[in-house]
């Protein structure tokens, strides 16, 4: 009951697919690429020639990774951020990341499957915590316990990210399944693409609550946390880190050391992560 | 060969496609006459407030949305009161294309009318005619072509239309997953590239097939 | 009875009119610009004047110190513009009906197939207007402006737009409108000859400003007036009366007042009357009769006036029955010692006199 079921059929939409056929999976190779082809164009990625080392991070890791490699002190570092699922999809189709980090498992198992991130060097940098959060002029109190009725505290949706392919919102989904309030929460979701999203309708009042991780919820000052929800009802929370394949060389070696530091474990639990240095098994659930 | 779901989501797209042309075409109407037909002080301030959409990036677009029709908005009460919810329902799909299509409907409609001779007006209410019948009976049939492409328009952008949306009303299924929100929540799953596919061929489709009814309907006028 | 009373500002100068029109029809006529267009637009409600007072009968139409502006649709003016204006959308019939519809039964004055006959447009009925010649649109958009039983016609050069077959083709159909119909007209031109065919009453209007108003005959010869009509060749205007046309000769003779003119032939019957126009500049002053030259005409009379104008150069009036003016410079003047009372010699030659439309 402690694996992480991320991909659930049932939440993900249906993929009817005959994939055997050989023809048919050209021609799914061919729109694979031209798909991947429109989503490298459409995030901005830089393209240069010397040696900077690219990282590819998570958009949660924006303000700490942004702190703790600013642009003043390492011109050749290059920080691009999007959703972990973009990111992935991007270093699939060739992009110049040196270093990827993911939010979840998901994701970096798709790449390790496909070999493109040196296995030898993959961690579990970070963790995360989620947490309940209201608007600040509201007063709800949750009780996180299986026989509290969460239907009855709140009106409306609640806003949370998508949890058929956001990381945080894949932990909320399998949490509240734990918590045995999926069932009836199901079709009361508003689910963002992304985390500022569901800050801003629960700031808004568009959505008395929602689930985000606790860094996020420093984002805002109109949200506050009501409660938090503890790391038992979801898979670990674990944010990746590794040197893409065939990218490994001394400057990357070195950044990707100084993301492991010390010092940078303190900015990182500064931000509101949890702190981890583990090993990550060969191949995440 | 397309999926219930699958289904669904086409439905809901040509609902809020047709809706967001159903909203836009009375104002830009009413405001293309007035642009074309009237001077008046701020006249230009008018113009670019109605061009906004075209240069705010959707997202932003969406957020001005919510921040006006949320429920903490100025609008929210009133809205509240008659019972409307846009936020999380496929009305607010069609009001945030509606908003996004806006610039290009009122183009299309200004452009026909600034072509229509303002002498054939005058004409009419020599003859006897009120501004308002002379509006109905002169105006607005000499200027049909540019609605009809302002419809066109309107019909093809919502179909198109992803950032506001998912910033205004979020992606949930059956009541805000358009088209291109439907695509896009594949293209984010690990194999869900052959559904994009597909919808990606259907929206192609659509849009086309909007585009040669357009053309036939010209066609039609233009002869008649 | 169009009483007008108006001043308003335009680019150049200001519209400044303050007349009463009582006949049947009344020609408009001026140089390009003088603001004769405006003047018809303000009459009709399309634009606002800044300041007057205008009435048709007893209906004040507008009065900018009793706050009445009556909108066009309200005013019973008809308006037929220089282009057609035909609604392109519309079939011929349905531009026709467009006015008409709009009235209550009782209100009508003409019936469509009346409208019809009188313009000859019967068999045009059915077609868009894109499908018709120019001079069948100028008829659609008469009887257009006809069916919707207007108090008064106003009509800006309907007529410049076609070529002279066209013109003197459908102006006969006016001459039926205002004979056969009884509307007034208040009808713009620049053209003498399609003034004289219609109506001898002329307001002649000149940067905003009316020189003169009446019978066309009596203002034509004014100071002010004759520049405007000087370069129509119609600074002197003359009704004759045709005497003879003998063929082959070139030339007809006529009867002005008392003394006999030759004319260039024109093809007319016997004692029909017929306007002839003669420039200033084109007579030819004459203390004594001629002798020996190629002049066939020879008006005599005594000079009634003597009026500078530009440049050097004198308007003789002469009064042979009726007055013409002689164009000469001040040095023939002074030569010949012309002075008022003194008899001349007006030396014309036949083929400076421009015929103009018959007189009825």
């Amino acid at each position: 009951m402690n694996r992480a079921t991320d991909a659930d059929p049932r939440d993900i939409l249906p993929l009817p697919l005959r994939a055997d056929l050989p023809m048919f999976s050209t021609v799914m190779h061919l729109i694979r690429s031209f798909l991947l082809v429109a989503l490298l164009l459409s995030s901005a990625m830089p393209l240069r020639a010397e040696d900077p080392v690219t990282i590819f991070a998570a958009a949660s890791l924006n303000s700490a990774l942004g702190e703790l490699l600013p642009r003043a002190r390492h011109p050749d570092v290059h920080l691009s951020f999007a959703s972990s699922s973009t990111l992935a999809k991007q270093i699939e189709a060739g992009a110049p990341a040196d270093i990827y980090l993911s939010a979840n498992g998901q994701w970096m198992n798709y790449l390790q499957q496909r070999a493109l991130i040196d296995s030898t060097t993959r961690i579990n940098l970070l963790g995360n915590k989620l947490v309940f959060i209201a608007s600040t002029d509201r007063s709800i109190k949750i009780d996180v316990q299986t026989q509290f009725n969460l239907s009855d505290a709140f009106e409306g949706r609640i806003a949370l990210g998508d949890p058929s392919h956001v990381p945080a919102g894949i932990y909320a989904r399998q949490a509240l399944r734990r918590l045995g309030w999926w069932n009836y929460l199901s079709d009361r979701l508003a689910p963002s693409a992304d985390v500022r999203s569901a800050l801003n309708y629960v700031a808004r009042g568009e959505c008395d609550i929602g689930i985000v991780y606790a860094t996020d919820a420093m984002i805002l000052d109109e949200v506050q946390i009501i409660a938090p929800l503890p790391d038992s009802l979801h898979a670990p929370i674990r944010y990746p880190a590794a040197i893409v394949a065939g990218r490994d060389r001394p400057a990357v070696r070195r950044i990707f050391a100084q993301i492991r530091s010390d010092s940078a474990q303190t900015l990182f639990s500064r931000h509101g992560f949890t702190t981890l240095q583990e090993e990550a098994p060969r191949a995440q659930p | 060969m397309l999926s219930p779901e699958e289904w669904d989501v086409l439905s809901l797209s040509l609902r809020v496609a047709l809706g967001c042309v159903a909203i836009t075409l009375p104002p830009a109407v009413a405001l293309g006459w007035l642009l074309a037909r009237r001077d008046f002080p701020f006249k230009v301030l008018l113009d670019g407030l109605c061009h906004l959409p075209l240069v705010l990036p959707p997202v932003v677009t969406g957020y001005l949305l919510l921040l006006l029709f949320g429920r903490r908005g100025p609008l929210g009460p009133t809205l509240d009161a008659l019972g409307i919810a846009l936020a999380f329902d496929w009305k607010g799909a069609v009001i945030a294309s509606a908003v996004v299509a806006f610039p290009l409907v009122l183009r299309s409609v200004r452009l026909s009318i600034e072509e229509i001779d303002p002498q054939l007006e005058r004409a009419a209410r020599t003859l006897g005619a009120s501004k308002w019948r002379t509006f109905c009976t002169i105006t607005l049939p000499l200027s049909l072509p540019g609605l009809l492409v302002g419809a066109l328009l309107a019909f093809a952008r919502s179909l198109g239309e992803f950032g506001a949306t998912i910033t205004f009303v979020s992606n949930i299924a059956g009541q805000t997953r358009t088209l291109p929100a439907a695509i896009y929540t594949y293209l984010n799953q690990p194999d869900g590239e052959a559904a994009a596919a597909r919808l990606v061929v259907v929206s192609v489709a659509i849009a086309l097939a909007a585009l040669v009814a357009s053309e036939w309907a010209s066609r039609r006028m233009r002869r008649s | 009875m169009l009483r007008i009373h108006l001043e308003h500002a335009l680019a150049d100068f200001a519209l400044s009119v303050d007349l009463q029109c009582r006949y049947p029809t009344t020609a408009l006529y001026g140089p390009s610009g003088a603001g004769k267009t405006t003047l018809l637009h303000i009459i009709a409600g399309l634009l606002r004047p800044d300041r007057g007072e205008i009435s048709v009968g007893d209906d004040v139409l507008f009065s900018s110190q009793r706050g009445i502006d009556q909108p066009p649709e309200a005013r019973g003016i008809g308006y037929v513009f220089q282009r057609d204006l035909l609604f392109p959308h519309l079939s011929v019939e349905r531009n026709l009906r467009y006015g008409y519809d709009l009235l209550p039964s009782t209100a009508r004055r003409f019936a469509i197939h009346q409208i019809v006959e009188l313009l000859e447009i019967g068999s045009l009925l059915k077609r868009s207007p894109a499908h018709l010649s120019g001079g069948e649109r100028q008829r659609v958009a008469l009887g257009r402006a006809l069916l919707s039983s207007p108090r008064l016609l106003l009509m800006d050069e309907p007529l410049a737009a076609l070529d002279q077959g066209l013109k003197s083709r459908i102006i006969p159909y006016l001459r039926h409108i205002r004979t056969e119909l009884e509307i007034p007209m208040l009808y713009v031109s620049h053209s003498v000859a399609e003034i004289l065919e219609l109506t001898g009453q002329v307001i002649m209007l000149d940067r905003g400003q009316v020189l003169a108003h009446g019978d066309f005959f009596r203002i034509a010869t004014e100071p002010g007036v004759l520049p405007l009509l000087g370069e129509h060749g119609f600074e002197n205007v003359l009704q004759v009366e045709l005497l003879e046309s003998p063929s082959g000769a070139g030339f007809s003779r006529a009867r002005c007042g008392a003394q006999e003119l030759k004319i260039p032939h024109v093809e007319q019957p016997v004692g029909q009357r017929i306007f002839i126009g003669l420039r200033a500049d084109d007579i030819i002053l004459s203390r004594r009769s001629p002798d020996g030259l190629s002049i066939r005409n020879a008006l005599r009379g005594p000079i009634a006036q003597i009026a500078p104008v530009e440049e050097g150069a004198y308007l003789v009036y002469v009064d042979v029955g009726r007055r013409i003016a002689a164009k000469i410079t001040g040095e023939a003047l002074g030569e010949l010692a012309l002075e008022e009372g003194q008899e001349v010699f007006c030396l014309i030659k036949t083929n400076a006199l421009r015929l103009g439309p018959r007189v009825d």
